[in-house]
């Protein structure tokens, strides 16, 4: 049985950083194929959240596990990146 | 069927109704015990005797596992050697006595080659193009397989496995992962997924069933990455730069786990697929998920020491 369920680490409250580090030391976090790790995400979220400020509107329209698309009406600088990852 | 892989197949396929008779040919002998499965043991590199027994057994069905992994076994060499020379001998027999209805063949999914210009987790719809010579070698195989298909006009699948590891797989990247200490990227930290040697022979003996035509990606659920697996191994990661992967390669074969290119290639820049087909063609709904196998890679039992009456009795 799968014991770190990715959906479940995607929506959970992150961890206080000591504890999600003694984790990741121990190799039990969710990764999927295509790279996303979401506990290396709610490390990294504070550091984002200091450099980019975002508003968010119709976030519930987005689920909060399952599959979603998300489309973009320009293109990908480095800001963009950022933004998204903070809004989502 | 003298692999971990061939000989689980058997033991699948000797259990069905309607396999009327199981025959097994590799130069090793199965790794268990098998009921009703006969086995010839001929090496792959006599390509005439093992040519001659095939015409002569006439089989309708052929599930094709003589492809041989670099440093799994034997030499990168003699692998390919054995490989070309199994497939050759074996598919060109069998599509020469009349008989044949069905054939599969195991491939992987080191042909779609790094994920460099294309997409991460490729589908069966990506172009291969493989990198390492595994990887050409499973493309050779395929190819081999797809031209039985239009000379007999026959189905033909090919199972294209996420790595296959397991505590009793021989497999390079199982050695390299279970080292004290394991090479990683320096730079990056890339995704790979893994299969279950159990969901391997499974699916390979419902491609028979079904009749599965055409290529099908066969992978784990889930991914992990080379720096999370040797940490879920306890071992200590070691990042490599890019340009020391040949002294690397060099210092595990030292240790006894010889790093094939195609694992070089896993580390560096990961190695997924999309399973999709395998979830609605051949059933493989909840397969064994990455982490697991390596969890099960790593779980090695314990020696217990059985003490003698006399010494119990003090």
């Amino acid at each position: 049985m799968t014991v770190d369920v990715l959906d479940a680490d995607r929506i959970a409250r992150p961890e206080a950083p000591w504890a999600a580090l003694r984790r990741r030391a121990s190799g039990r976090y969710p990764v999927d194929p295509f790279g996303l790790d979401p506990q290396l995400a709610d490390l990294c979220v504070p550091l984002f959240e200091a450099a980019v400020r975002v508003r968010v509107s119709g976030g519930e329209h987005v689920p909060s596990t399952g599959p979603a698309v998300i489309v973009s009406n320009r293109g990908f600088g480095v800001a963009e990146l950022a933004a998204l990852g903070v809004a989502v | 069927m003298g692999g971990e892989l061939g000989t689980r197949v058997a033991q699948l396929i000797e259990a069905r109704d309607w396999a009327a008779e199981v025959v097994g040919v590799d130069f090793v002998p199965p790794r268990r015990r098998l009921r009703r499965a006969q086995f010839r043991r001929i090496d792959p590199r006599d390509g005439d005797r093992l040519a001659e027994f095939v015409e002569e057994y006439a089989p309708h069905v052929v599930a094709h596992f003589g492809v041989y992994e670099p440093a799994s076994r034997m030499t990168p060499a003699s692998a390919r050697e054995r490989t070309d020379s199994a497939t050759t001998a074996t598919l060109s027999a069998a599509a020469g006595t009349g008989a044949l209805e069905y054939v599969v063949v195991r491939s992987g999914l080191e042909v779609y080659g790094p994920p460099t210009g294309r997409v991460s987790v490729p589908d069966e719809d990506a172009v291969p193009a493989p990198t390492t010579p595994f990887g050409r070698s499973l493309l050779a195989v395929e190819a081999a397989a797809k031209g039985v298909a239009l000379r007999c006009g026959i189905p033909v699948g090919a199972l294209r496995y996420a790595p296959v590891v397991g505590s009793h797989v021989p497999s390079p990247l199982g050695r390299m992962l279970r080292l004290p200490v394991v090479p990683v990227g320096a730079l990056s930290d890339p995704p790979f997924s893994l299969l279950h040697p159990d969901d391997a022979a499974h699916t390979m003996v419902t491609a028979i069933e079904r009749r599965l035509h055409g290529p099908c990606n066969v992978v784990g659920e889930g991914a992990a990455t080379p720096w999370q697996a040797a940490r879920l191994g306890g071992r200590i990661p070691l990042p490599v730069p890019p340009g020391l992967w040949g002294a690397v390669a060099r210092a595990t074969e030292v240790a006894g786990a010889a790093l094939a290119p195609h694992v070089i290639d896993l580390i560096r820049h990961g190695c997924t697929g999309d399973g999709s087909r395998a979830r609605d063609e051949l059933g493989l709904t909840r397969p064994t998920s990455t982490q697991d196998v390596l969890r099960e890679l790593f779980d090695w039992a314990d020696v217990v020491a059985i003490a003698r009456a006399g010494e119990q009795a003090a």
